[in-house]
């Protein structure tokens, strides 16, 4: 019966995930008037997918346990339940204003990262929920405590001096797991300080960038963050490294525009990766034995292809919710977590995961499109790409499209500092999207130049003028329907508000100086 | 800074939709090549409560099949066990042959969620079957011909690979390995459990003079002529002829046809150890033959600097090469098949339990061993082996009716029978084990040829002894078989 129950329940978990990307992407389609959508309505089908997802996945876990100790799976597919759908719950009493597409994402994730996590290893599975709790609380807590924090991008030198303190102490006090010397123990608690370094990097560089820089004071944002990288790479931690890297190159790119930079940024590291090729000997066995894992199948390729062997034996439809081996592979549990959903709930449904990872880029990337603040629009680009480059590192190197860096994915894998980490850079962008109302009297950015540009500025403000012009009309079909949320309605009165802002810009700039 | 946040979250999309596409790349097309790997625990895997999938020979008979005991558990049961012992295999025991490397197709479901479904309401869940490219009719008369002896059988289709038939002996019962297990194991002098027709290895004796012939062809040293006395002296030791019968003036086609065993140890001298070398590499020595069951590679190991002793022994098939009769199979078709090797196969399609074929096995080439025209020049030299040389008795003829079908190749007789051209090679291997080793090889017809036989009798003395087997099969296959 179980067994049964299992097969359909995977096309089940299919029809879930697929009905939440779907909605995701409406959403965002109907926010830009392209599709007839209720988002208010999409994003309580989203709510229903986790629950139902939570729900059919705890039945499998419940009923293969009923033989014997029943006890702590009910416990924790209840507590899990309880910290899924009413964590997101509380998002919606505590911050109406903030993107519930971002958070439903993030709660999916999480919720899908908690049961795979419970049927590799329950006492894991355990700990995950304990991070889960801490991390949403913080994610709850942050954004109030963020509102009332004086201007944050004032602070670059304590940013930079803290990461390079906690740069410090890892090379100092550091141990080593899984290859890279990134871990400090405090007490019984392991603790990955390169997770917090990520967070104060990109505040560094969005603070650094907050005037668009030039090229000159470009050198000295650019010479920290090549020694952050290289302490990174000194601590063998090759894919932090490289996503720091990344996301440097991401916010030099948004700050200046500049392709040259960043062809420049990847040029230097294809040739700096060419030189770790010839120079580690770890780095060409792990290029090795991504090229031809074959070769040496029992000790150099035996993880990745342990990791092949997950995915592709069953199809793409996967063997079924706590009926493959995933725990065959090393460290399936952080690293390879990806190869184990791929078995389970089968290739379809891991690709509909990683659309829900493109869902989280693409409300990163609305948060700061609609920022009127260049330090906000920064540190919003940056958190993207810290996710954006960390999900494509480990998925990519999973699935043997490039070579193995063992970095977390987000939300899914156990990891205590990552979690809870990830949880604030979500509290930083939630916050960010929601003060876009409180910036948008600011000046915008486009005028943050001179006058020089101020012609294109205007060239700029015409599309913007028969937007509001859309807008309006929409003001007036709404009142004749119900309106779905307060962030709608904050969407639509915003032009209208920016245009006093326009023709007042000296003065609100006074206002804002003080 | 607006258009560079746009630009940046089109770079993202691209690179995730790319990841989508790489994935779904990996599981639907590239996965073939990898997920039977040995290393693959999944593929070991059973579940209780499911009916294994049956496995028929190329005709649709049964071979093996779960049949449901009172308990609800499923024994397997073999037909004709003996005769497929070493193929099919058996699934205790850590399991072995067909039933082993094609476990995860046998134990795989199709149509999951129906048959789960259908399984609720007491109707059986059942693997997907096999189907073997062995015929039960060659089964038969190899298992016959083998019966009382060592030694292993292996007829192919030339053009394709398809493994015909493939019996070894001495076997055993699958259907009582766990029983006997004991028993076979310590059988060291048989060694019942071994594949002989793959996993056996044997010096190929005067068969592998077609090799050497080979070598002579493409480095155009046919044209050497010789006079056998019946022994000639080489380096330090003497090298006879079978008997030490004195063969008198011998060229390529007259030596080969008599296997003059001195004629091929000069000829051997004149090519030198290189070019001997280099014909056996492209032939295929050394090398993974790509079968799906446990076989052992055919080994080469002369190397270019071997001393003239060495040299001569290896051109005529002693020395210290060794091959499988399956190997030697695969020699012949491709002699057959101008040149080409094909990679051998013995299952041809899996069956849903619905009945549906699947996963139909597509021949696939080895490599071009030889050109078509040396191919074409050694098929004469085999001819003339049968037409006037030590394998006279290896000619058979078929029934006129099958004169259409084989129209080629074949010439009226007296009678309502066609003579049948077979092209072939006998060997008799020396070796420190005992009496030697009969070898014969052998295709037919030979302007057409359909079937390819390799025959290895251990101990049995000359290879003409082995002709009997190889002739009994091709005659059967092309009376009554081939369409």
């Amino acid at each position: 019966m179980t067994d049964v129950y299992i097969i359909f329940a995977k096309y089940f978990f299919m029809l879930y995930i697929a009905i939440f990307v779907f909605n995701g992407f409406m959403i965002n389609l109907a926010r830009q008037d392209m599709a007839g959508f209720n988002v208010a309505a999409g994003l309580s089908g989203q709510r229903i997918c986790i629950a139902l997802f939570h729900i059919t996945a705890s039945v499998i876990l419940i009923s293969n346990a009923i033989e014997y100790d029943i006890q702590p799976v009910v416990l924790f597919c209840i507590i899990g339940f309880i910290v899924t759908v009413g964590g997101n719950m509380l998002t919606m009493a505590i911050y109406p204003d903030g993107s519930h597409l971002l958070y439903n994402c993030v709660f999916f994730l999480m919720d899908i990262g908690l049961m795979v996590l419970y049927r590799l290893d329950t006492a894991l599975a355990g700990k995950q929920l304990i991070w889960n709790t801490l991390g949403i609380l913080m994610m709850l807590v942050l954004p109030k405590i963020l509102e009332v924090t004086p201007r944050l991008d004032k602070f670059k030198k304590i940013y930079i001096t803290a990461a390079f303190v906690l740069l410090g102490t890892t090379l100092i006090f550091g141990k080593s797991e899984g290859g890279a010397r990134n871990w400090i123990n405090i007490g019984p608690i392991g603790f990955q300080p390169s997770e917090l370094i990520k967070v104060f990097f990109v505040f560094y560089l969005a603070s650094c960038f907050a005037e668009k820089p030039t090229l000159k004071k470009l050198i000295v944002p650019a010479v920290l963050s090549a020694a952050v990288v290289l302490c990174l790479v000194a601590q063998t931690d090759l894919g932090s490294a490289l996503i720091f890297y990344m996301t440097f190159l991401i916010m030099v790119f948004t700050a200046t525009g500049n392709y040259l930079y960043f062809l420049l940024g990847i040029a230097a590291i294809c040739l700096a990766s060419m030189a770790a090729y010839g120079l580690f000997p770890h780095i060409r066995t792990r290029v090795e034995a991504w090229q031809n894992p074959w070769l040496d199948v029992h000790d150099k390729g035996y993880q990745i292809a342990q990791s092949l062997f997950a995915i592709c034996t069953w199809g793409i439809t996967g063997i079924g919710f706590t009926r493959g081996y995933a725990n065959s592979i090393p460290v399936v549990e952080r690293d390879f977590i990806f190869a184990a959903i791929c078995e389970e709930f089968g290739v379809i449904f891991a690709a509909g995961l990683i659309l829900v990872f493109v869902l989280i880029f693409l409300e990163g990337a609305r948060g700061a499109l609609e920022n009127r603040n260049r330090f906000l629009t920064l540190l919003c680009t940056g958190f993207t790409a810290l996710f954006a480059f960390q999900a494509f590192l480990i998925i990519g190197g999973v699935i043997k499209m490039i070579p193995l860096t063992g970095v977390t994915l987000p939300f899914v894998s156990y990891g205590g500092t990552s979690i809870v980490i990830s949880y604030i850079i979500i509290a930083a962008m939630q916050w960010i999207i929601m003060r876009n109302e409180a910036y948008s009297h600011d000046k915008p950015i486009e005028e943050v130049d001179t006058r020089k540009r101020h012609a294109q500025t205007r060239r700029a403000a015409a599309p913007e003028r028969s937007a509001s012009r859309k807008a309006e009309q929409n003001t007036r079909k709404n009142t004749a329907e119900q309106r779905p949320s307060r962030r709608e309605k904050a969407n639509v009165q915003r032009p209208s508000r920016h245009k006093t802002a326009q023709s007042s810009a000296a003065d609100s700039r006074g206002r804002r100086r003080k | 800074m607006r258009s560079a946040i746009r630009k940046i979250f089109w770079l993202y999309l691209i690179l995730f939709l790319i990841l989508i596409g790489y994935l779904l790349k990996l599981c639907l097309y590239d996965s073939h090549s990898f997920v039977a790997n040995p290393y693959n625990k999944r593929l070991a895997g059973s579940e209780e409560g499911i009916k294994r999938g049956s496995i028929y020979d190329a005709n649709g008979d049964v071979i093996a099949e779960d049949v449901l005991r009172e308990d609800g558990t499923y024994e397997r049961v073999y037909n004709n066990a003996e005769n497929y012992a070493h193929t099919v295999g058996y699934t205790v025991k850590g399991k072995a042959g067909v039933e082993s490397k094609y476990n995860f197709r046998l134990t795989a479901l199709s149509f999951e969620p129906v048959q789960r479904l259908a399984g609720l309401f007491g109707n059986e869940i059942e693997g997907n079957s096999l189907v073997l490219t062995l015929d039960d009719r060659l089964q038969k008369i190899a298992g016959e011909q083998l019966r009382g002896q060592r030694g292993a059988i292996v007829a192919m289709e030339p053009s394709t690979g398809k493994i015909l038939c493939m019996v070894s002996t001495p076997s055993f019962d699958s259907n009582s390995v766990d029983k006997n297990w004991d028993e076979l194991n310590s059988d060291t002098e048989d060694s019942p459990l071994l594949n002989r027709a793959t996993q056996g290895l044997y010096p190929p004796g005067s068969t592998f003079k077609i090799v050497t012939a080979a070598s002579a062809i493409e480095n155009n040293a046919t044209d050497m002529e010789y006079k056998c006395t019946g022994a000639e002296k080489f380096g330090h030791s003497i090298i006879h002829c079978y008997n030490e019968q004195a063969h008198g003036n011998m060229d390529m086609t007259s030596a080969f046809a008599q296997s003059c065993n001195t004629y091929f140890g000069t000829l051997g001298t004149k090519l030198g150890a290189e070019k001997l070398i280099a014909t056996a590499n492209s032939f295929g020595f050394n090398r993974d033959i790509g079968l799906a069951l446990e076989y052992s590679k055919s080994t080469f190991p002369m190397e270019a600097n071997a001393d003239v002793n060495e040299i001569v022994e290896t051109a005529f098939g002693q020395g210290r090469t060794l091959v499988s009769p399956l190997f030697m199979a695969m020699i012949t078709s491709a002699v057959a098949n101008n040149g080409m090797m094909m990679q051998p196969y013995v299952v041809d399609h899996s069956l849903t339990p619905g009945g549906s074929v699947r996963n139909r096995t597509l021949p696939a080439k080895l490599s071009q061993i030889m050109s078509p025209d040396t191919a074409y020049k050694l098929k004469d030299l085999m001819c003339e082996v049968v037409n006037d040389g030590t394998a006279k008795n290896a000619a058979f003829s078929v029934s006129k009716e099958r004169i259409e079908t084989l129209a080629s190749g074949a010439s009226v007789t007296a009678s309502d029978s066609v003579k049948v051209q077979v092209a072939g090679k006998t060997g008799t291997a020396e070796n420190p084990h005992g009496d030697d080793h009969a070898w014969f090889v052998a295709f037919a017809p030979a302007d057409d040829p359909q079937i390819a036989v390799s025959v290895l009798l251990e101990n049995a003395g000359k290879g003409s002894n082995a002709i009997p087997a190889a002739r009994d099969i091709m005659k059967e296959y092309l009376e009554n078989i081939y369409q």
